[in-house]
């Protein structure tokens, strides 16, 4: 199941609030676990077996390595044990197509291994799973003696399957011991009301733009039109992934926990490095401390750290999708940061402020079209026609089309792309107690404005494809 | 601070009233069975199965259901017609709505060629066998409003591909052994574009009686000089016009955003009230001109093209009692309608068959079975494929 769904927001939520909220205190991670199980089971019902079997084995690996603790050797193996067991998992779900595909291609043998559809949240469940008996073995964490409670963790409904990656450290008091007020539960609702509205109302706009532009031949786009379908495809993937995190978030606040942000306004850095502290923040730290800071990090030497950069972000690439074109879009950016930590930053620097802003748009866009294509031969093609290299038109009657009809969007794509919004907030406004409660008040009619005009695009339209859903 | 307080709790409860009031209104009214805006059936409560519950057919199901179901949905889809017209939008619904009332759908830019060779196949394909035994073939391929309306769009709407399409249609189909007279290139040749314009409606996709009367004048001209079973009739007309709502079918799926009185509902018929003299029958059974064509004038008050030019039925049968030849077989899509008994009128017999509602019998076994002197086809150029040219089988 998906947020932006109206069975989700109309039948699953309601219900799950209320038994939530009238339950004991003890059923409340009952109701959640079940809750969760179901939300999972909506999607895709057979696999909510393999999930379960994740549970159980990632429980049992915690409780191994704490029954070891003090063996060294029996903790290591067993958390190796535990960390194969996961890619595992993962690999023959995600990755055996595409290996036995390159095998087959090399070798010459007809391999495969059949229909294999991707398990929804794969990525996003078993790295959390990870990340408990990695938190464990290093003592980071306790060990989770409540089946019950570790199956909550990983299957906590809000961040399911499109994250944030939610690390068990960050989360494990919060599971035995929260609560919700007025507060929390408002701030909660206007979370989610402005995730749903960034997926619904904007990403999905940006969406048939991008799609439209990306089936159509790429040596045949004007060149306006390249440059509409990727910067659609920037705002898009930002406004979706970013949307869905957000409503993660607020879900999460609705029944009392924390999680920790997963964006922070991406599209205003100034470089490669940045952009990655600022996008799927989750996701980067993770890799950051569970491969990154493994490997050695930065503590051993240039070359080191550079073939430390490398693995881990082309792992990056990886993670979002078993295919040579992540691989690459992720090495892309690995040798971007190398770049930049290797002498490319500190010349950035002194460059005039938007033109450091123009570099990080033009390398992230440039990345995306890697990362929207189907195969490189169509990047090549669609960056040769953003470029004018196709021969093509500067405009044609769809790129006029498209700006026509979709410039209120971009314009508020863009605008809110950035921290506009909080930096009206932060001007101080003189203004009477009345004035202040009416604008608080108005600002809930806004929200179910907003909230209304969602179930308007929901009503309408059947397109509601999350991209980050199969990762 | 109690007023914060009290505001915070205000989007707490309006956010759960919405979600909890609609999902009880969602359980307790009744389900819909068809839409009458999209024209189609509405999704019904699936029965859940252990298997269809396993393999997601269920879920899928249970969405649509809840999606076609959904509390208030013509109101919901309205608003977002409004959202989408506030916001500038070229086509709303894939359509084009001018400040003067003309729908224009929006154009399409996909030509697959296999369905046209496919229909043009199985056309000439039926023209050779119907010929053989002995039956006058006419093909009029009549004006479609995509391809013959002309009024002012934005420069930056693409012309589409219905022009290369219908061309390479027609030189496609072998006229060796039937007639093909293009009614659009007579169109262009006698009429100036205003008159061309003036021959449809605004608000739905058909010719109104100004073009099918236009339509009829110019086959009947080709079939006095061409067809030795068609007899001229002199006859005296009169357009009658109603002062009704007309729901255009373009019109309906933009939820009758342009004016219901934009579009005069005519009817040009004899003045001697010839045609209520014809001997009519629907799918076999007994009926009457009146029944069949304008048969909603009187009773409704809102009347659609069919209404008033007869609906797609399957099998209409005319016997004209003031004529001893003639017996002609009309394959028609709906632009045929309105000229049906016009074209009766000259003939003993007219079996007239809408191929889309034909499911019990093929059109090859019909012209087997029946001893017809003359074939017609009456498509618009815009249906050249489909299940229209599925003369051997019947169609799913």
């Amino acid at each position: 199941m998906v947020f932006s769904n109206l069975v989700f927001l109309f039948a699953f939520l309601p219900v799950v609030l209320l038994l939530y909220y009238i339950a004991r205190v003890d059923l409340k991670n009952a109701v959640l676990l079940i809750a969760s199980l179901v939300f999972y089971a909506w999607g895709e019902p057979q696999y909510v077996f393999l999930m379960l079997f994740s549970i159980g084995m990632n429980y049992l690996f915690g409780l191994g390595v704490q029954k070891f603790s003090t063996n060294i050797l029996w903790k290591k193996t067993i958390l190796i044990i535990s960390i194969i067991s996961n890619l595992l998992v993962i690999g023959y779900f995600k990755y055996s197509s595409f290996v036995l595909d390159n095998l087959n291609a090399i070798l010459g043998t007809s391999w495969n291994v059949g229909e294999l559809p991707l398990p929804i949240g794969i990525s996003f469940f078993t790295f959390q799973a990870m990340s408990y008996v990695i938190d464990v073995y290093r003592n980071d964490a306790k060990v989770q003696k409540s089946l019950t409670s570790l199956a909550l963790y990983i299957t906590l409904f809000p961040q399911l399957v499109a994250g944030p990656i939610v690390r068990y450290n960050d989360v494990e008091e919060q599971i035995t011991r929260r609560s919700v007020d007025i507060n929390k539960f408002n701030d909660g609702i206007k979370r989610f009301i402005i995730g749903l509205s960034k997926k619904v109302l904007v990403a999905n706009g940006f969406a048939t733009i991008a799609d439209s532009v990306f089936t159509a031949p790429a040596n045949e786009l004007s060149v306006a039109t390249a440059w509409i379908g990727i910067i659609a495809y920037s705002l898009q993937i930002y406004y979706d992934f970013s949307g869905y995190s957000d409503m993660a978030i607020g879900l999460g606040k609705m029944f009392g926990f924390d999680f920790l942000e997963n964006f922070n306004y991406p599209y205003i850095s100034k470089n490669a490095s940045e952009f990655w502290r600022r996008w799927h923040i989750s996701l980067s730290t993770w890799f950051k401390d569970y491969l990154y800071i493994p490997l050695g990090g930065n503590r051993k030497g240039n070359l080191k750290t550079f073939r430390n950069i490398l693995i881990v972000w082309t792992a990056t690439g990886f993670w979002h999708g078993a295919s040579w074109s992540f691989m690459i879009w992720g090495f892309y950016f690995g040798i971007l940061i190398c770049l930049e930590r290797f002498g490319f930053l500190s010349f950035l620097n002194k460059l005039w402020t938007p033109l450091q802003h123009a570099y990080l748009i033009l390398v992230v866009m440039v990345g995306w079209v890697f990362f929207r294509a189907d195969n490189f031969s169509y990047s090549f093609e669609f960056l040769q026609s953003m470029f004018n290299l196709n021969q093509q038109a500067l405009f044609d009657n769809t790129s006029i089309l498209f700006l026509h009809d979709n410039i209120i969007l971009f314009i508020v794509g863009i605008l809110f792309s950035t921290p506009i919004l909080q930096k009206i907030k932060h001007i101080n406004i003189k203004s009477s107690k009345t004035f202040s409660s009416l604008s608080s008040f108005s600002s809930s009619v806004v929200y179910m404005i907003l909230m209304f005009a969602v179930v308007v695009y929901l009503v309408n339209s059947s397109y509601n494809p999350f991209i980050y859903f199969r990762f | 601070m109690i007023i914060r307080k009290i505001n915070k709790l205000s989007l707490i409860i309006l956010f759960l009233f919405f979600i909890f009031s609609t999902g009880l209104y969602f359980i307790f009214s009744p389900d819909l069975d068809e839409s009458h805006v999209e024209y189609r059936t509405l999704a019904q409560q699936p029965d859940m199965t252990v298997d269809s519950f396993a393999n997601g057919e269920y879920i899928k199901d249970y969405e649509e259901y809840f999606t076609d179901q959904f509390p208030g949905r013509n109101i919901w889809l309205k608003l977002y017609l409004n959202l989408e017209k506030l916001t500038g939008k070229t086509f709303l619904n894939g359509y084009l709505v001018k400040e003067d009332g003309w729908i224009i759908p929006e154009p399409n830019d996909t030509f697959t060629k296999h369905p046209l060779n496919l229909a043009t196949s199985n056309l000439n394909e039926f023209a050779d066998f119907a010929s053989k035994t002995g039956a006058e073939i006419y093909f009029f391929l009549l004006p479609h409003k995509v391809n013959t309306v002309e009024v002012d769009t934005p420069s930056y709407i693409n012309k589409g591909v219905n022009e290369e399409k219908r061309n390479y249609f027609i030189s496609n189909v072998s006229k060796e052994n039937l007639k093909f007279v293009n009614l659009g290139d007579i169109f262009k040749e006698k009429f100036s574009q205003d008159e061309i314009n003036q021959m449809y409606f605004k608000t739905d996709h058909h010719w109104n009686i100004t073009g099918a009367f236009n339509g009829y004048k110019e086959i009947t001209n080709f079939l006095s000089d061409n067809s030795q079973y068609f007899t001229e009739v002199e006859n005296e007309y009169i357009t009658k016009c109603y002062n009704k709502n007309f729901e255009g079918s373009y019109n309906r799926q933009v939820y009758n955003i342009v004016d219901l009185k934009t579009d005069r509902i005519c009817e040009t018929l004899p003045k001697d009230n010839k045609f209520s003299e014809f001997k009519v029958s629907v799918n076999g059974n007994k009926s009457s001109f009146e029944e069949v064509y304008g048969s909603g004038i009187e009773t409704k008050s809102k009347l659609i093209y069919a209404d008033v030019f007869t609906f797609d039925l399957r099998k209409i049968n005319i016997t004209n009692p003031n004529l001893k030849k003639g017996n002609i077989l009309i394959v028609k899509d709906s632009y045929g309608s309105p000229i049906i008994f016009h074209l009766a009128q000259h003939y003993n017999k007219t079996t007239v068959v809408d191929l889309r509602h034909s499911k019990k019998q093929d059109l090859v076994t019909m012209v087997k079975e029946n001893e017809y002197d003359s074939i017609m086809f009456l498509y618009n150029d815009a249906a050249l494929q489909g299940d229209l040219y599925e003369f051997r089988k019947a169609p799913k």
